[in-house]
């Protein structure tokens, strides 16, 4: 338990280095999720348009 | 709408570079005699004198210098001194490395222009729905071993690394902030490259793949920016200094990504809007060797580039880490990189067939 509370603990420098690397995950997950999305945002938008013209047929 | 290219452009814009390479030019001093211990880089005559700027970043560098690692040989400056007395082996190897590297990019990029063109000339929109469905085979297995490396990396950095003589832990975020940096440039050098292909050749991939590389490079220039300004908050007792050639450089890239999505976004015409960040992203590549060469060439706070294979430079513990993370980046770029193509195929190609039955199928 207190090498785990020393190692969160970064020697004091905890701040810094945390902060650093917590938005560094956030940018790369955001990074990853956002195209995922866009891309069935995109199908969707698609499918609704051919479900539409199938219909006026 | 078409976008010719006007050569007397280039011509200025090569005018420009080298009145400003003139300006610029640093005049450094040789090599005097013994390093004496408390080197910093005035004592081994890296002192550059040139002009109003130059001395601006002089006063700037000695005021922040002394807030906190003045006398002492830290890191910082330990690097710049190692990187001038190294032996020539190292040096020799390091530069193979980066030269395989550009290699590597080219050749990526020529596999790419070769392949679309190949297929493309068979059946043009045929090569698009290929890229589309192979890149979804290829997205797992870069995105495991990203995460696979991701882990090894953080582990090796976290844990075992040891602490650096000055820096203390703080130093640990180099095993993001060096992979964000140098992934961010490497990604505008590919997506000049996709960019010239796209321009020359008309070859669409090649464009979607330059549109797709932006907002990824953005990302890591901030990332690289913002790990930057937590590590010199830490350990330079300042979190931004307006003036540092390396930050700003970076910044100014930073910019140029923004601006380079700003205007393939605001440009209607797919291939018109192509055509135009082209452009924009060829002229634009001054940056690149700026931002690499800041920190050797002027005097900068931010400290010289590590030689990862010099043992004088950097301990193996701390660089084995180093080197995982910076292929775990690559690997996690080339898996998002492919992300955004499929969304871009997607957008691009909404008005076929096959893109209505992949819809359909979804």
């Amino acid at each position: 338990m207190k090498t785990l509370i020393d190692f969160f603990y970064m020697g004091g420098d905890w701040g810094y280095v945390w902060s650093a690397y917590s938005i560094t995950a956030i940018f790369m997950l955001a990074n990853m999720l956002l195209p995922l999305r866009r891309r069935r945002k995109l199908l969707a938008q698609i499918k609704r348009k051919v479900d539409k013209g199938k219909n006026r047929k | 709408m078409k976008i010719r290219i006007n050569f007397n452009y280039f011509l200025l814009s090569l005018g420009c570079l080298l009145l400003l390479s003139l300006l610029l030019a640093p005049h450094t001093q040789p090599l005097q005699g013994a390093i004496p211990p408390e080197t910093n880089a005035k004592a081994i005559g890296y002192q550059t004198e040139f002009g109003p700027i130059g001395t601006g970043i002089t006063v700037f560098k000695r005021r922040v210098l002394n807030s906190r690692f003045s006398s002492d040989t830290t890191l910082l400056n330990k690097e710049k001194v190692e990187q001038m007395i190294q032996p020539k082996g190292t040096r020799r190897f390091d530069r193979n490395f980066w030269l395989a590297e550009l290699l590597f990019i080219v050749l990526i990029a020529y596999g790419f222009g070769r392949y679309d063109s190949i297929t493309g000339f068979i059946k043009k929109t045929g090569s698009l729905k290929y890229t589309y469905h192979l890149s979804a085979r290829f997205i797992p297995w870069l995105t495991a071993i990203a995460v696979l490396l991701l882990l090894i990396g953080l582990v090796d950095g976290l844990v075992f690394a040891p602490i650096d003589a000055k820096q203390k832990d703080a130093y640990r975020i180099i095993f993001i902030h060096v992979p964000a940096s140098s992934i961010s440039l490497q990604l505008y050098v590919f997506m000049a490259l996709m960019a010239a292909i796209g321009l020359i050749w008309h070859i669409k991939i090649a464009e979607i793949l330059a549109a797709a590389a932006a907002p990824l490079g953005a990302a890591l220039t901030a990332i690289s920016l913002i790990t930057g300004s937590i590590w010199g908050g830490g350990t330079w007792n300042t979190f931004w200094e307006w003036g540092d050639p390396r930050m700003m450089s970076v910044l100014i890239l930073l910019f140029i990504y923004l601006s380079i999505m700003g205007l393939n976004s605001a440009i209607e015409d797919r291939r018109t809007a192509a055509s135009a960040t082209a452009i924009l992203t060829l002229s634009a590549l001054v940056i690149i060797p700026f931002v690499i060469l800041s920190v050797n060439y002027f005097n900068t706070l931010h400290q010289a580039q590590t030689q990862i294979f010099n043992k004088n430079s950097m301990d193996p513990r701390m660089a084995r880490p180093l080197v995982i993370m910076i292929f775990a980046f690559m690997f996690y770029t080339a898996a998002t990189l492919l992300m955004r193509v499929r969304a871009e195929i997607i957008h691009s190609e909404r008005n076929t067939q096959w893109v209505s039955e992949e819809a359909a199928g979804s």
